[in-house]
């Protein structure tokens, strides 16, 4: 079992809603996202890190983290450095980390087996990758397993019972639920029946049932408190690092935090 | 061979959200394809609508160039002056015989645009169009053709604002409506079941031309930007391996000829990428062939060398443009001058039977020609 598993186990153990906040590596800049995430495990204001690798064609993401993967990638990111910038963060941080990447930057390079391996050395404890959807490829999603990382795949308002149940099978060690039809980014207001639909998710899901896509305020986190088992912020965390600084992000973090009776 | 793939090539590399409206749609169409109303209509449409069969040409003046017989399939002629009204129209059925109600489209020059516009109207569907902001000031007359015919056309403002951000741009829109909304994809690009589909629409290009010659061809030649031209008229000879299948990229956009194995907008196929995996800018003089991908059947036909692929620059086409106004009467797209210059500079014997496809009419590239 590795620390991401434990920690998620820990957190339903104990009856706990999971915090997890999505930041592009290398956004604003490789130190401010380093800084930001030590500030956040100092202060305890996240279970867990996603951490996306950017990609030039994000086809998942609206326009927040489409201008922060550009703008990191004409800053130079890459996997190799966001391995670099990781494998530091761990040195000193005990926060779990999950890699997002679209599969274009995860097979080039080095190829597929030789990142996953590298993203495992560096301290990452599982993979999400929004484009390679359950059961399209049987041979990534072996390469994924072979250095012990989790494979998180993500679920959708459009997908059928019995493959939601599928899905939760090969999830680990949490399920994503996406919390509406659209892109990642805030929306006007959440759907009325997302609480329903994430009670009948969990329901179906064998593993624990974290949602995202256009959760952004304490309000709608608050709301959503007794259906999902965590919940995780992108697009609104993002933006607040338009500042430069971790000193924005960090006080949403604590409104976010405070929602969900964490603090 | 796994559902939807073409060898290595093909997929479904979407987000989640979009699988359960393309196994839908895989098995809408799997129904269509039998069912004698939609056949009957599709035909009629084709027919009436879009003035198919196109007539097969023989250029005299490449024949005496060439020292063999060279045709040339007029898809210049067909209704909104490209191959794309094919599949728009066969595409745009489907979608109102699956109860949708509108379609949405992406395009980058704007024939596409135009054809799914038209389309649209003949079927009752409403039509939203992404454009690349770039694309929208260089193809004006191609905007206004779409609105006229009553469709909204969305720019698109991010990143490269060309076709590759329209498709994304319209994909984008579709994971937020995919129950009401049917995606128009204008390419055999894109997730299973669309190069299947936008190839058995566009296979009626070569259909005809086996129905028009009276001895098979020996040689079938055609551009390729995500190549639903060339696969169109390539696949119905598939089987027929004395036809030589000939493709020919734009050379600042030669995804098979330079690009590697890569994942983009839902597909497996030979990209055009850097080191880090992030998908680079093209450019091509013609806009329809300015795009990074190919289609995974193309990329597929290459490996098992059932096709050679070659390049020609945006010079070489520029030439042929103005060689065939001027020699047969006849203002080729940018894109089909690809194929032409290509066909102009390669030896032939003298029982050849060479067929050129001429995807479009070459109206919409005055301006790119230095014509205007």
């Amino acid at each position: 079992m590795n620390e991401l598993e434990r920690k998620i186990n820990w957190l339903k153990e104990e009856k706990l809603t999971g915090i997890s906040f999505f930041m592009t590596a290398g956004y604003p800049d490789m130190k401010t996202f380093s800084d930001t995430v030590r500030e956040l495990d100092r202060r305890s204001l996240a279970d867990f890190i996603e951490v996306g690798v950017p990609f030039s064609d994000p086809l998942a993401d609206g326009p927040v983290i489409q201008n922060s993967s550009r703008e990191a990638i004409k800053q130079g990111a890459s996997l190799g450095n966001i391995f670099e910038a990781v494998r530091k963060i761990k040195k000193d941080t005990a926060l779990p980390m999950v890699m997002m990447s679209y599969l274009n930057p995860l097979t080039s390079g080095a190829g597929l087996e030789k990142n996953l391996k590298c993203a495992a050395d560096s301290g990452f404890s599982a993979v999400i990758i929004p484009d390679l959807p359950a059961g399209e490829s049987a041979e990534i999603e072996k390469t994924v397993k072979k250095p012990g990382l989790g494979h998180v795949f993500l679920a959708a308002p459009s997908t059928p019972d019995e493959r939601i149940r599928e899905i939760s099978l090969k999830s680990s060690p949490f399920l994503y639920y996406v919390s509406s039809y659209g892109v990642t980014g805030a929306r006007r207001s959440l759907d009325s029946k997302l609480a329903s639909r994430l009670e009948r998710v969990r329901k179906l899901s064998r593993v624990p049932v974290y949602c995202g896509f256009g959760i952004s305020t304490p309000a709608q986190a608050a709301l959503l408190k007794k259906s999902l088992d965590g919940i995780i912020i992108g697009s609104a965390f993002i933006d607040k690092l338009k500042t430069r600084h971790f000193k924005a992000p960090l006080k949403f973090a604590i409104s976010i935090n405070k929602s969900l009776g964490r603090m | 061979m796994k559902n939807g793939y073409y060898g290595n090539y093909g997929g479904s590399f979407v987000p989640e959200t979009l699988i359960e409206p393309l196994n839908e749609l895989i098995a809408n169409y799997k129904n269509l394809k039998k069912s004698p109303r939609f056949k009957a209509e599709l035909k009629k449409l084709l027919t009436d609508f879009a003035g198919r069969p196109t007539p097969l040409f023989k250029s005299e003046k490449l024949s005496a160039r060439a020292g063999c017989e060279v045709y040339l399939k007029r898809e210049d002629l067909a209704h909104t002056g490209s191959h794309k009204i094919n599949n728009a129209v066969g595409q745009a059925l489907v979608a109102r015989f699956s109860g949708k109600k509108k379609i949405i489209a992406e395009t980058g020059a704007g024939q596409h645009g135009v054809a799914a516009a038209s389309a649209a109207v003949v079927t009752g569907l409403k039509c939203r169009v992404f454009m690349g902001e770039v694309d929208i000031s260089r193809q004006q007359e191609n905007v206004r053709r779409m609105k006229l015919l009553g469709a909204e056309v969305v720019p698109v403002k991010e990143g490269t604002r060309t076709l590759r951000e329209a498709v994304s741009a319209a994909i984008r829109s579709w994971v937020s409506d995919p129950r009401d909304s049917y995606y128009l994809l204008g390419s055999c690009v894109g997730p299973h079941p669309y190069p299947m589909m936008v190839r058995d629409f566009q296979s009626v290009i070569g259909k005809e031309v086996k129905k028009q010659l009276s001895y098979p061809p020996t040689h079938l030649v055609a551009c390729v930007g995500g190549g639903s031209n060339s696969i169109g008229l390539f696949h119905p000879f598939f089987e027929d391996r004395n036809v030589k299948l000939i493709g020919v990229e734009a050379g600042g956009a030669a995804s098979i000829n330079n690009g590697r194995i890569g994942v983009l907008h839902g597909t497996r196929s030979y990209l055009l990428y850097g080191r880090s995996g992030q998908i680079k800018d093209t450019h091509s003089v013609a806009p329809g062939l300015d795009y990074c991908g190919v289609g995974p059947e193309h990329s597929y036909y290459n490996d098992i060398r059932r096709a050679d692929y070659f390049t020609v620059s945006d010079g070489g086409a520029l030439k042929a443009f103005r060689w065939l106004s001027k020699n047969e009467g006849v203002i080729p797209a940018l894109e089909s001058s690809h194929a032409i210059w290509w066909m102009m500079n390669n030896k032939f014997s003298k029982g050849d039977r060479v067929v050129v496809c001429l995807s479009g009419r070459g109206d919409k590239d005055l301006s790119a020609a230095g014509q205007g």
